[in-house]
C-alpha cells in the first residue's frame, strides 16, 4: 500500500499543533481570498473593509465588493470546501479505501441527473417561478438527485453483509446516473448544453449571502457531528467483525455516516456544481503526512479542504479577469496530476 | 440581512466615486453579439468598456475585455470594468448575478428576444435611447426599414420557396439541425426559404436517413464553423446528405452565422443575400 | 477488590460464568451447530478443537455475542447477551478474530489504541496509554510500539492484535473478563505458539475466562485446563484433558487412527498411527 511508502516521514504529535496550523492557513487563505478577484483592492483595504463594517464607521469606496461578494463566497468555499473533504475522509475510512471519493456513494452523479433534468426538461417549470428562485430550483433538484441515489445505493448494498456490495451498488447507480446525465445531454439544446457543461465543472459563481443562508443549515450539522464519528470509523478499519467485537454498531454507523455525507456534499454539488478531487486529494495528503487516525484526520480535512477551496476559487477568480475559470478546472488541474504521481507511488508501493 | 445589506449600500453608492467620476462619458457593458454589433453600428463604440465572449465582430469589439460567457457572469469580473449600464440579451445570467449587479447600483437593461424586421427596428432604437444615440439609430432604423421591405417584395417575387437545412454543428455524432422555434427557422423564412426541418422542435441531432428524409433543397452552414467539418465538401460527404436533392445538386450555402442568426444590424443585408441565393436556385419541377 | 481472585470468592452461581445452553445455529440453511451446551468458568483456560468444519469458530463467535443462534441463548453472568448493550459487552469480553486485515497505515501503538476504544473518552487519557504499554509488554510487542502495524510479519501482526484485544479487557475490576482467541497460533513460530498459551494460561490463572479455538491438539493439550471437543457441530466431549482427548473418539473424530502417549513430564502426546 502507498501508506507503507510514507509511513517513515509520518511526523509523530498530538492532535493540537496540526489543527492550528491548519486552521493559521486557513484564516490566511481566507485574508488571500477576500484580497483576490477582479477589481483590485489592497489586503489593507479588505481589511479595513471589514473592520468599518463590525464597527459600523461609513463605508468606502470597495467596500461593497468585499462585503457582498467575497466575503459570502468566501464563507462558501470553506463549507463547500471542508464538506467536501470531510466527506471524503469518512468515506475513505468506511470504505478502508485511500481513492475514494464522497461520490461513490452516488450522491455527486444523482445530484448531477437532478440539476441536468432541470435544467433541460425543467425550462417550463423555471419560467413560471421568479428567476431568483429559478436558480434555486436547479439546486433543489440536485439536492434531491443527490439524496435519491444514495438511498438508492444503501438499500441495495445493505442487502448483504460488509462493504463490498455497497461499493458495487455505487458503481452502479453511478453509471446509471451517467446514462441519465448522456440521455438528458442528447435532449438538450445549443444554450442548455452550454448550461449544463458549465454546472458539471463546478463554480461559486453567484453566492451571496441568501444562497449561503439557505445551504449552511445543511452543511453545518454534519460538519459539526462527523468528527464525532472518529472512533467508531478508527475501528471500522480493523474491519466490520472487529468494530461489533469493540462494541460499535457497524451497521448503525455505516447508515448514519452515509446519511451525513449524503448531507454535505448533496448540498455542496447542489449550491456549486460537481467540484472534483477535493474529497480525494485532502484526506489521502493529511493521511500521509499524520496517520490514519480520525480525531485528527476528519477536523483537519475540513481545515485543509476549507483552505484548499479558498485558494482555488480566488484563482478562478483572477486567472481570466474578467470572466472566471470554473472552479472544477482548477481543483481537476491540480488533482489529475497529483492522482497520476498517487498511482505511480502505489505501484512503486507494492513493489517493495 | 441580505436585504438590510441591500439598502445600506445601495445608499452608500450614491456617494461611490467611480460612479460619479465616469459621469463625463458612460460606460457600457454589452452582453450579446448582436448588442455589440448595434453599438458599433451607432458608432458608440467608444462607451463599451467590456464585451461578452459572442461578441466576436466587428474585430475591435475582441480587444475589449471579455467577461466571459453570457449565462455564466462574474458579478466582480462585471463590476471592476465600472459599468453604469449593462445592456443584456434576455438570457444573461445566473440571475444570482444580476440580482447582485444591481445591487451594486448598475442599470441593467435586458433586450428582449428579436426575430422579426420590426423586432430588430425596436432592438435598434432601444440601444440608440439607452447609449444616447438617439439621431444615430434612426437613421439606421429608417435604413433597416428600407432594407426589409425590399426583402418582402424579393420574397414575394419568388416563384418557388425551396426546402433549407440548417445545420449548426457536425462535431463526432450527428449534425444538430435547426428545427421549428429557432433563430435559424425565423432566418430561413424571412429570406423566403422553407425550413425543411420545421417537423423537429429546437435544435436536434439528424441521422443520415432523417437526414434523407427531409429532402432538403439546399443545406445551409455558418461560415464561422465551417472549417470544423471541412468546408462545403466536407458537409457533401457526410452521412446521408448525398441522397438528398441539395447533396445530388451540390448546393451547399455557407452564411455568416451570428450576423445572421444575431438578429442584429446585420441582419438584414444577411437575409438580403440568402435570399439572392436562394431565388437563383433551379428547381426541378 | 481490584485483586483478580476476589471475584471468585464473591461469586454466586451464575455470575461470571458464560453458558452456552441448547445452542442451534443454522447458515444458509446448512446446520452449523446442534443442541450444543457447554458452560464455561472463569479461571480456566478452555480450549475448543475439532475437525475443520466442527464449528469450532462459530461456537467461538456466538460465545462473543457476534451472531444469535438460531435457538438456545448465550449467556454471560446469567443474562442473555442479546440483552449486553454493545458497549457493556465489549468491556468484558475481547476476541481475536482469525484474520485481521487494518486498512491504513496504523503504528502499533495506535492499533493497540483501538482497543481502549470502549472505554469512554474519544482522546485516550493516561490510564489509556498505560493500559497500551502493559499490553505491549505482555504480548512481547513493546518493541515493536513505534512501528507501521502494516509492514511488521505476520507473527509481529498476531502479537500486536492479541495486545489490542488483551487491552480491551485489561482492567475488567467488577466481574471476571472474557478472552476468546480463534486460533491465535496462526502464524507463529513454535516459540511464540508456546509463549502465547503460556500468556493465555496466565490470564486465567488471573481470574479471566480464557476460551481459545486450537487446531494443534498437542498445544490443546499441554495448556488448557478443560476441552471441549466439537464435530460435525455437535458437542462430542467435555472435560479435562485426558477425558476429552479419548484416542478412540479422537480417531472416530478425525477419521484417522490416532494414540496418544504420556510423556516424561506428564503431558499427553497425539500422533497418527
Amino acid at each position: 500500500m502507498s501508506a507503507v511508502v510514507f509511513a517513515h516521514r509520518r511526523v509523530r504529535s498530538g492532535r493540537g499543533l496540526p489543527l492550528a496550523g491548519l486552521l493559521a492557513l486557513l484564516l490566511a487563505m481566507a485574508v488571500v481570498g477576500m484580497a483576490s478577484g477582479a477589481m483590485p483592492l489592497p489586503a489593507g483595504e479588505v481589511v479595513g473593509a471589514l473592520w468599518r463594517a463590525v464597527m459600523g464607521e461609513a463605508a468606502r469606496e470597495g467596500d461593497l465588493v468585499v462585503l457582498m461578494l467575497r466575503l459570502p463566497r468566501v464563507a462558501m468555499a470553506t463549507l463547500v470546501g471542508a464538506a467536501l473533504a470531510c466527506s471524503g475522509a469518512t468515506m475513505q475510512g468506511l470504505f478502508r479505501n485511500p481513492l475514494v471519493e464522497p461520490g461513490l456513494i452516488g450522491v455527486s452523479a444523482g445530484a448531477a441527473v437532478g440539476a441536468i433534468g432541470m435544467i433541460v426538461l425543467g425550462g417550463r417549470l423555471l419560467a413560471v417561478l421568479p428567476s431568483v428562485l429559478g436558480s434555486f430550483g436547479i439546486a433543489a433538484a440536485a439536492f434531491a438527485g443527490g439524496l435519491l441515489a444514495t438511498v438508492a445505493v444503501y438499500v441495495i448494498g445493505r442487502r448483504r453483509p460488509g462493504v463490498a456490495t455497497l461499493l458495487l451498488a455505487g458503481v452502479a447507480i453511478n453509471a446509471i446516473a451517467m446514462a441519465g446525465v448522456g440521455l438528458l445531454t442528447f435532449l438538450a439544446n445549443e444554450h442548455q448544453l452550454r448550461d449544463l457543461n458549465f454546472w458539471t465543472l463546478g463554480s461559486l459563481g453567484g453566492t451571496d449571502w441568501t444562497r449561503l443562508a439557505a445551504v449552511a443549515p445543511l452543511m453545518l450539522p454534519p460538519l459539526c457531528l462527523l468528527p464525532r464519528y472518529a472512533p467508531g470509523l478508527n475501528a471500522l478499519l480493523l474491519g466490520e467483525r472487529e468494530a461489533a467485537l469493540l462494541g460499535f454498531d457497524p451497521e448503525r454507523l455505516r447508515r448514519e455516516l452515509i446519511a451525513l455525507v449524503a448531507l454535505a456534499t448533496g448540498a455542496a454539488v447542489a449550491m456549486c456544481g460537481v467540484i472534483g478531487f477535493v474529497g480525494l486529494l485532502v484526506p489521502h495528503v493529511l493521511r500521509m503526512i499524520w496517520g490514519p487516525d480520525h480525531r485528527l484526520l476528519l477536523p483537519a480535512s475540513a481545515l485543509a479542504g476549507a483552505a484548499l477551496l479558498i485558494g482555488a476559487d480566488a484563482v478562478a477568480r483572477v486567472a481570466v479577469v474578467p470572466a472566471e475559470l470554473p472552479i472544477g478546472v482548477i481543483t481537476a488541474l491540480l488533482g489529475g496530476p497529483f492522482f497520476l504521481w498517487l498511482l505511480l507511488r502505489l505501484r512503486m508501493g507494492e513493489g517493495t | 440581512m441580505h436585504k438590510r445589506f441591500s439598502w445600506w449600500l445601495a445608499a452608500l453608492l450614491v456617494a461611490m466615486p467611480w460612479v460619479s467620476r465616469a459621469a463625463d462619458a458612460p460606460r457600457v457593458v454589452a452582453l450579446g453579439g448582436d448588442i455589440t454589433e448595434i453599438v458599433y453600428a451607432l458608432d458608440a463604440q467608444q462607451a463599451l468598456v467590456g464585451v461578452d465572449s459572442t461578441s466576436q465582430w466587428p474585430e475591435a469589439a475582441r480587444q475589449l475585455p471579455d467577461v466571459g460567457y453570457v449565462r455564466q457572469l462574474a458579478a466582480e469580473g462585471v463590476l471592476s470594468l465600472h459599468p453604469q449600464l449593462v445592456l443584456a440579451t434576455h438570457d444573461a445570467g445566473p440571475p444570482a448575478v444580476l440580482d447582485q449587479l444591481r445591487a451594486a447600483g448598475v442599470r441593467i437593461e435586458t433586450l428582449p428576444v428579436a426575430r422579426t424586421p420590426d423586432a430588430v427596428v425596436a432592438k435598434v432604437e432601444q440601444v440608440g435611447n439607452l447609449v444616447g444615440r438617439k439621431a444615430a439609430a434612426e437613421t439606421l432604423a429608417n435604413q433597416l426599414r428600407g432594407q426589409y421591405a425590399a426583402l418582402g417584395r424579393a420574397v414575394a417575387a419568388m416563384p418557388r420557396h425551396p426546402r433549407v437545412l440548417f445545420l449548426m454543428s457536425a462535431g463526432a455524432g450527428s449534425p444538430m439541425a435547426a428545427g421549428r422555434d429557432t433563430a435559424a427557422d425565423s432566418a430561413i423564412m424571412l429570406a423566403g426559404g422553407v425550413n425543411a426541418a420545421s417537423g423537429l422542435d429546437g435544435y436536434k441531432a439528424v441521422s443520415p436517413e432523417s437526414l434523407a428524409a427531409l429532402a432538403p433543397d439546399v443545406i445551409m452552414m455558418m461560415r464561422e464553423r465551417s472549417e470544423a467539418w471541412g468546408g462545403i465538401d466536407g458537409a457533401l460527404k457526410l452521412p446521408g446528405v448525398a441522397m438528398t436533392p441539395a447533396g445530388r445538386a451540390r448546393r451547399v450555402v455557407l452564411v455568416e452565422g451570428q450576423a445572421l442568426l444575431g438578429f442584429g444590424s446585420r441582419n438584414a443585408a444577411q437575409e438580403l443575400a440568402v435570399q439572392r441565393v436562394l431565388a437563383a436556385i433551379q428547381l426541378q419541377p | 477488590m481490584n485483586l483478580a481472585l476476589d471475584w471468585r470468592a464473591a461469586s454466586t452461581a451464575v455470575a461470571g460464568l458464560l453458558e452456552v445452553r441448547e445452542v442451534h445455529l443454522s447458515l444458509g440453511g446448512r446446520r452449523v451447530l446442534q443442541a450444543v451446551n457447554l458452560v464455561a468458568q472463569p479461571g480456566r483456560l478452555l480450549v475448543l478443537v475439532g475437525p475443520n468444519g466442527a464449528g469450532k469458530s462459530s461456537l467461538l463467535g456466538l460465545m462473543a455475542g457476534l451472531c444469535r443462534p438460531s435457538l438456545g441463548s448465550v449467556a454471560l453472568d446469567g443474562k442473555p447477551l442479546v440483552r449486553w448493550s454493545a458497549t457493556e459487552l465489549a468491556r468484558r469480553r475481547a476476541m481475536l478474530s482469525q484474520q485481521v486485515r487494518l486498512g491504513f497505515a496504523f503504528r502499533v501503538e495506535e492499533v493497540v489504541m483501538l482497543g481502549r476504544s470502549v472505554h469512554g473518552a474519544a482522546t485516550p487519557g493516561m490510564a489509556d496509554r498505560q493500559v497500551v504499554e502493559a499490553a505491549l509488554q505482555a504480548t512481547g510487542a513493546h518493541h515493536l510500539r513505534g512501528r507501521n502495524y502494516l509492514e511488521l510479519s505476520g507473527g509481529e501482526q498476531q502479537r500486536v492484535q492479541l495486545a489490542r484485544v488483551l487491552a480491551q479487557i485489561w482492567d475488567c475490576r467488577d466481574a471476571p473478563g472474557w478472552l476468546l482467541l480463534d486460533e491465535p497460533e496462526a502464524g507463529l513460530d513454535i516459540a511464540h505458539q508456546h509463549q502465547l498459551l503460556r500468556h493465555a494460561r496466565d490470564w486465567a490463572a488471573r481470574g479471566y475466562g480464557v476460551v481459545v479455538v486450537l487446531h494443534d491438539l498437542n498445544l490443546a493439550a499441554r495448556y488448557a485446563d478443560e476441552v471441549a471437543l466439537l464435530a460435525q457441530g455437535r458437542l462430542v466431549r467435555h472435560g479435562n484433558v485426558a477425558q476429552a482427548l479419548d484416542a478412540e473418539v479422537l480417531s472416530h473424530v478425525y477419521g484417522i487412527r490416532l494414540g496418544r502417549s504420556l510423556t516424561a513430564d506428564r503431558h499427553w502426546l497425539f500422533h497418527a498411527q
